[in-house]
């Protein structure tokens, strides 16, 4: 119940914001994008056996994934310290 | 002379057409006359499937006979033309609404000399019997349910409940066993042990079951187990004076014959929605029973009511999760990450730069494995440099 309770102010929460984006279109992948990444597919299967591209893209993902809990981070913190009293 | 050629020609061909048909209709008959007749099964439901009973052979008509016990009186005799089909017949209308053993054969009509007694095995004269081996069946009705009971007269274990795979809400199981015995005589017990597959321990419990001889039983108690997750059961039967054992898995062999069944207390109800489904994924959220003799079943309950997430709420959340993640601004990063992640070597290649065997394997692919080395190295170093100098 106790969990329950707080799981229904989240699902508020999250239930207002789909409410308002939920005016907008789905949005559909660029077809521009989705070429490509087909393309780059096919030249990243070219060179698969003597450089290492999993190496690269599992590098660069986890940059991604850090700079954008970063940027996250520091927009949190910025709201944050909105709130009255706060510095 | 020209009208009466006509009638002529005419019943020249009515009767040419007549004696075709007889012959064709003839082959027909011989050939099904030949056939065996089926008999119907059943399986767990109240209606018969398709029974189709052929004429035997000399005969035009057939006896269906439906009798509750053979041992003790003949409930009914019809004769019927054959071949004689039944379909979607309510068996509580056809037999009885009573619980028992049904048979249903048949006999030639011509030849059969009446008395309470049965065929093939079940006790007419050969000669009024069907030639096949197939001429009976036999039908069970137990608590209402109807069923064909399958051939295998080993003292056995038939059905365990909880079943291999299932899941449990609550750590009070309510354990049903079925067994069949193929001889009272030594037997008194029906038990089992629960083994605890998380932690690898063991309960163990029996029942006094009812003598059935040559018949489905089954016993059932409850058990309380000590915590959600993977258990096994394993049922089996014995002789407790003397504990022998006349089944276990151990000793299983044939079909039906069962022995254990991995089941889950509250493995996981959420799937989807949090972790996965596996047996390891199980957690002690389960209810029990709030007893005097079980006081920590009202703990687990007090606590299931106050931290158990509701499945509808997580839904609910999901499907929000859903909507933001489909429709601008969110859905722009989510629909490029779904995009991205399809990069990889899984198309065709563009072109092909090396094709020979040992020198890929010999200088490109220790190549590529050093460099990979060198690339994480390298990323490490930025990386340290880089996160030194972030400001929280």
């Amino acid at each position: 119940m106790i969990l329950n309770a707080l799981l229904l102010i989240v699902h508020g929460l999250l239930g207002f914001i789909a409410a308002l984006v939920s005016t907008q279109p789905v949005v559909l992948p660029d077809t521009n994008m989705v070429a490509a990444v087909s393309t780059a597919n096919g030249y990243i299967a070219a060179v698969k056996d003597f450089i290492p591209n999993g190496t690269i893209l599992a590098a660069t993902a986890f940059l991604l994934f850090f700079e954008l809990a970063y940027a996250g981070y520091k927009v949190v913190r910025w709201g944050y310290q909105k709130i009255p009293g706060i510095t | 002379m020209g009208g009466s050629d006509d009638s002529r020609a005419l019943f020249a061909f009515v009767l040419g057409a007549i004696f075709t048909f007889s012959a064709i209709f003839s082959v027909y008959a011989i050939a099904h006359a030949a056939a065996t007749q089926t008999f119907a099964t059943v399986s767990g439901g109240t209606s018969i499937g398709a029974l189709s009973l052929q004429c035997p052979p000399g005969n035009t008509d057939i006896s269906i006979v439906r009798i509750k016990d053979p041992a003790t009186s003949e409930g009914s005799v019809g004769f019927t033309a054959c071949p004689y089909s039944l379909s979607g017949q309510n068996l509580d209308t056809y037999f009885s609404a009573t619980d028992g053993t049904y048979y249903v054969f048949v006999y030639g009509a011509q030849t059969h000399g009446g008395g309470v007694s049965d065929c093939d095995g079940l006790g007419y004269a050969a000669a009024d019997c069907l030639a096949t081996a197939d001429n009976y069946t036999v039908f069970t009705r137990t608590s209402g349910v109807w069923s064909t009971p399958d051939s295998n007269t080993n003292t056995r274990i038939i059905s365990l409940d909880p079943a291999d795979g299932s899941t449990t809400a609550s750590t009070a199981v309510s354990v049903n066993i079925g067994y069949y015995v193929a001889s009272t005589t030594g037997f008194d017990t029906v038990g089992f042990t629960i083994v605890n597959l998380d932690q690898n321990y063991a309960q163990e419990a029996r029942v006094t079951a009812p003598a059935v001889y040559d018949g489905d039983a089954v016993v059932s108690t409850t058990t309380i187990l000590r915590s959600g997750g993977a258990y096994q059961l394993q049922a089996f039967i014995l002789n407790s004076s003397t504990g022998a054992v006349m089944f276990s898995d151990s000793t299983a062999s044939g079909a039906n014959n069962l022995g254990n069944a991995n089941f889950s207390v509250v493995s996981n109800p959420f799937p989807g929605y949090i972790g996965t489904t596996s047996p390891e994924a199980a957690y002690s959220l389960a209810t029990s029973t709030c007893t005097v003799f079980n006081p920590s079943g009202c703990f687990q309950n007090a606590i299931v009511w106050a931290f158990y997430p509701n499945p509808s709420i997580l839904q609910l959340i999901a499907q929000d999760g859903d909507t933001i993640k489909t429709r601008p601004p969110a859905g722009w990063l989510f629909v490029n990450i779904a995009v991205l992640q399809n990069l990889g070597a899984t198309s065709s290649a563009q072109f092909a730069l090396v094709e020979d065997w040992p020198i890929m394997h010999y200088i490109f692919q220790p190549f590529a494995t050093a460099l990979a080395g060198v690339i994480w190295f390298l990323f490490a170093v930025w990386f340290f440099m880089h996160v030194r100098h972030i400001n929280l």
